[in-house]
């Protein structure tokens, strides 16, 4: 079933690790403009799934592919030339360099030679839009919790992607700041990029997906929008164990 | 002949498990790269050395009383300074770095104390056994047959210590995964203490087998440290067969390359074996690629 | 001002301790080397000294065999290592840390023993002797005490500079990131491995330099002099002064050189020191001196305020 209007595609995706099946058959796409939800229980296969989309490891089997260029097997920083920026869980950041600095180097290495000035005003925007322009000078290592995963954001949008890849964005918030967190994933889409995410809390998923993909050990069990999805028996089977009519 | 020489390999192959059994361990529990762990073979042979002069004692009487000591010196070391590392907040250099140096700098001190309370001429330490015993044409002498026994009966303690007792067990859940093993409540602070104190009494018993069947001197240790580091490397970090196979592995090549190849060379050799080991498989012989 | 302290200081004082102070500045370059790679490779390289070994003895042997000009060996001698440390960081860069110190231990040592048994070319164990200082260049002269010490400083100071520059520039940020945070480095775009070769190569090109520099001020080479030990030596200077500033290095060879003379320490008890040194400095002072004189500068400054 083919879309044209899909940026990503993910083509019956598997690894095992020793002897362990961790992905077993993924298949899935993302369409250009969306934000898609990528969940399942624990086990699931979830964020192997999301490694293997953006290169961390190669899969055992399938393929992953970027419009028509095939991004399995090739290197990270090769990933991120081609417009695919992820975060990390728990934020990766450049510790002891400051804020503005660590976008700096972000900005740097996915252009070519820039003025100082044009250098400049990028780390400003990607500041602004993040919400960081007071902290520029800050060393990262020292931030709070909350501002460092803001941080980790505007370091994979400093790279300006088409495709953006978030490693469970909500954890560790309280409401107030899912709901946050989740405006601010809807302006980053609104400002042209696809957005998919792999997370644990439902209710921030059902909020800001407009599609959800439900895996189980390793396959895929459902997808569809979270109204569907939240319908879906075999989706509450798998989070519940078998007896949900119980 | 070749018969003999794999003879002596293996008894020398021996030692070298000993000794990199203790290094294997101390990496796998607490991811620490020791680098005086040469030094503590060497301080082991010394103490062993020293409490059959003092107490006029036999061989096999003063090695358990040493390996003691040296499990106890292990132990203070780790807690007065790579402990203390394991605490802090990375720098300019990153935590694994620091252990590293930490390390290095100890190898120095305490090879310094050596030369300073025993001075450098190397010294005889008696085992206490002659004589020689034939298989068909090869000769083995019972020395060598004994320190054949103890590697094995030591190696026998560490299987039960590992595998039947509760803080063996711990202790293999920690070198598994140590923040989940910290969630269920394993002290590994404590845990790690122990691996010191039992990787110590395993360089102990190294050197003082080495050191009776060759010389007791204070730079014996970095040989056997070079090569616990290539053992471990080519059975893989943490794995306790791995260390035993390798070192039997390299006690023969290195034997078998200074018969037949050349003496001079016979160190070179084993190191281009082991780099080229190490780029085709990058995780050792038996290690796992994390 | 401190630069002009260094500049006219031979001036003042006499022969020996115009050696002192060429001394620590050929070791400031050594260690300068051996922070590049600490902080950029992000490894300890404990064959730093077999970089240094390379380019000495390359340069000397062309020098003393085949009549080459210094000027023209030195560029030879550099080539090589720089050579040699793309090789062995494309082979080894990929190595976590411990696999990779001791590949490059069993590297150093193999080299070590080339060079003591290679009997034709190198001379073996006893070494090469009489080794004369570089011929004069656009009307310097550098066979004297004097002239050797400027070409020295001026070797150091190029390399803070030009490692001041480097670090401004877009390579030099690539670099920093991957020292930082080489996952992250590597999905931002940057290609890790090449980086951190560069690290070593940038790395080995300094040690390079030292190298070349070391053979016309000792006037023999040995085998001898590049163990283990001589890395650490590095280690020990690059950690005493801190790695994290351009001034490290600098303070600790000045450190190495000059306490012991001003503590009259026999060389016996050289090594303990440096042992305990690498312990204290790391536990307790990680930053180095220069660290410590930053912390302290910065203690000093809130104070002056306070007090108005």
């Amino acid at each position: 079933m083919t879309n044209s209007a899909a940026l990503l595609r993910v083509d019956s995706i598997a690894k095992h690790f020793g002897g362990v099946q961790a992905v077993a058959d993924v298949s899935l796409q993302v369409n250009a403009g969306e934000i898609l939800g990528l969940i399942g229980p624990n086990g699931a296969g979830k964020t192997t799934t999301f490694n293997l989309i953006s290169g961390r490891f190669p899969p055992s089997g399938g393929s992953v592919w970027l419009e028509d260029v095939r991004l399995t097997g090739l290197r990270p920083d090769r990933i991120a030339a081609l417009g695919v920026a992820r975060t990390f869980q728990g934020t990766r950041l450049f510790p002891q360099l400051t804020v503005a600095e660590n976008i700096e180097t972000a900005v740097m290495a996915s252009t070519k030679r820039l003025p100082q000035a044009l250098l400049r005003e990028r780390v400003a925007q990607v500041l602004g839009f993040i919400g960081l322009g007071e902290l520029g000078s800050s060393v990262a290592g020292s931030l709070a919790y909350a501002h460092r995963s803001l941080l980790g954001l505007g370091i994979a949008l400093a790279l300006r992607p088409r495709l953006l890849l978030l490693d469970e964005p909500f954890a560790g918030m309280n409401p107030r700041e899912t709901d946050d967190a989740a405006l601010m994933v809807r302006r980053i889409r609104d400002t042209g990029v696809t957005v998919l995410l792999v997370e644990h809390d439902m209710p921030a998923v059902m909020s800001v997906c407009d599609r959800i993909v439900v895996l189980d050990q390793g396959r895929k069990i459902a997808e569809g929008n979270p109204a569907d999805i939240r319908a879906d028996r075999r989706v509450i089977e798998a989070y519940l164990g078998v007896d949900a009519d119980a | 002949m070749i018969a003999q020489q794999l003879a002596n390999g293996v008894v020398l192959g021996c030692i070298y498990a000993l000794s990199a059994l203790g290094f294997t361990l101390v990496f796998g529990a607490a991811r620490v790269v020791n680098f005086a762990y040469g030094e503590l073979l060497m301080i082991g042979a010394f103490f062993t050395l020293t409490v059959m002069q003092t107490l006029s004692i036999p061989f096999f009487l003063a090695l358990p009383v040493a390996m003691v000591g040296v499990a106890l010196l292990s132990v203070a070391l780790f807690y007065l300074t790579i402990r203390s590392l394991q605490r802090r907040a990375t720098t300019a250099l990153s935590g694994e770095l620091q252990v590293i140096l930490v390390t290095l700098g100890l190898l120095y001190v305490l090879r310094e104390t050596a030369n300073f309370i025993w001075g450098t001429a190397p010294r005889q330490m008696d085992m206490g056994i002659h004589g020689i015993v034939l298989f068909g044409k090869v000769v083995v002498t019972k020395q060598r047959l004994a320190v054949m026994a103890i590697t094995f009966l030591l190696v026998i303690a560490l299987y039960g210590l590992l595998y039947r007792t509760r803080i063996g067990r711990a202790l293999r859940a920690i070198a598994q995964n140590r923040e989940g093993a910290a969630a269920i409540g394993l002290n590994a602070d404590r845990i790690t203490a122990f691996v010191f104190a039992v990787s110590g009494a395993m360089a102990c018993a190294a050197g003082s087998l080495l050191g009776s069947l060759y010389a007791v001197e204070s730079d014996m240790g970095s040989s056997p440290l070079l090569k616990s580091f290539v053992i471990v490397i080519f059975g893989g970090l943490g794995s306790v067969p791995g260390a035993i196979v390798g070192g039997i592995l390299i006690g023969l090549l290195e034997n078998l390359s200074g018969a037949y190849v050349s003496f001079a060379f016979k160190d070179m050799i084993t190191f281009i074996v082991l780099i080229v080991v190490l780029l085709l498989r990058p995780a050792g012989l038996f290690g796992r690629s994390t | 001002m401190f630069t002009i302290a260094m500049l006219i200081a031979p001036l003042l004082l006499g022969d020996y301790q115009a050696y002192l102070l060429t001394l620590t500045v050929i070791w400031a370059v050594l260690a300068l080397s051996m922070a590049i790679v600490l902080g950029l490779a992000g490894q300890i390289n404990l064959g730093q000294a077999a970089f240094v070994a390379i380019s000495a003895y390359t340069s000397s042997v062309l020098r003393l065999r085949y009549g080459l000009d210094f000027w023209l060996a030195a560029p030879i001698a550099l080539g090589a290592v720089i050579i040699v440390a793309a090789l062995m960081g494309l082979l080894t860069l990929r190595l976590r840390g411990p696999f990779f110190i001791l590949v490059m231990l069993a590297f150093a040592e193999i080299v070590r023993l080339l060079i003591a048994n290679w009997q034709d070319v190198t001379n073996g164990p006893l070494g090469l002797r009489d080794i004369a200082p570089p011929e004069p260049l656009l009307g310097l002269h550098f066979d004297t005490k004097i002239g050797f010490y400027y070409l020295s400083l001026v070797v150091l100071l190029g390399c803070m500079v030009g490692l001041s520059l480097l670090m401004r520039s877009k390579i030099g940020r690539l670099l920093i990131g991957v020292r930082e945070d080489d996952v992250l480095a590597e999905f931002v775009g940057i290609p890790v491995m090449r980086n951190k070769v560069l690290g070593l190569c940038i790395g080995a090109f300094v040690a390079g330099l030292g190298g070349l520099l070391l053979g016309p001020f000792l006037t023999i080479l040995a085998p001898s002099q590049f163990t283990l030990f001589a890395s650490v030596d590095m280690i020990v200077m690059a950690v005493v002064g801190g790695i994290a500033t351009l001034a490290g290095p600098l303070l600790g060879a000045a450190f190495l050189v000059y306490v012991p003379e001003l503590l009259s320490f026999s060389s016996e008890y050289r090594p303990a020191m440096m042992g305990a040194l690498l312990i204290l400095m790391t536990l307790f002072a990680p930053q180095g001196l220069a660290g410590l004189a930053s912390k302290l500068r910065i203690a000093l400054t809130r104070h002056a305020q306070h007090d108005e």
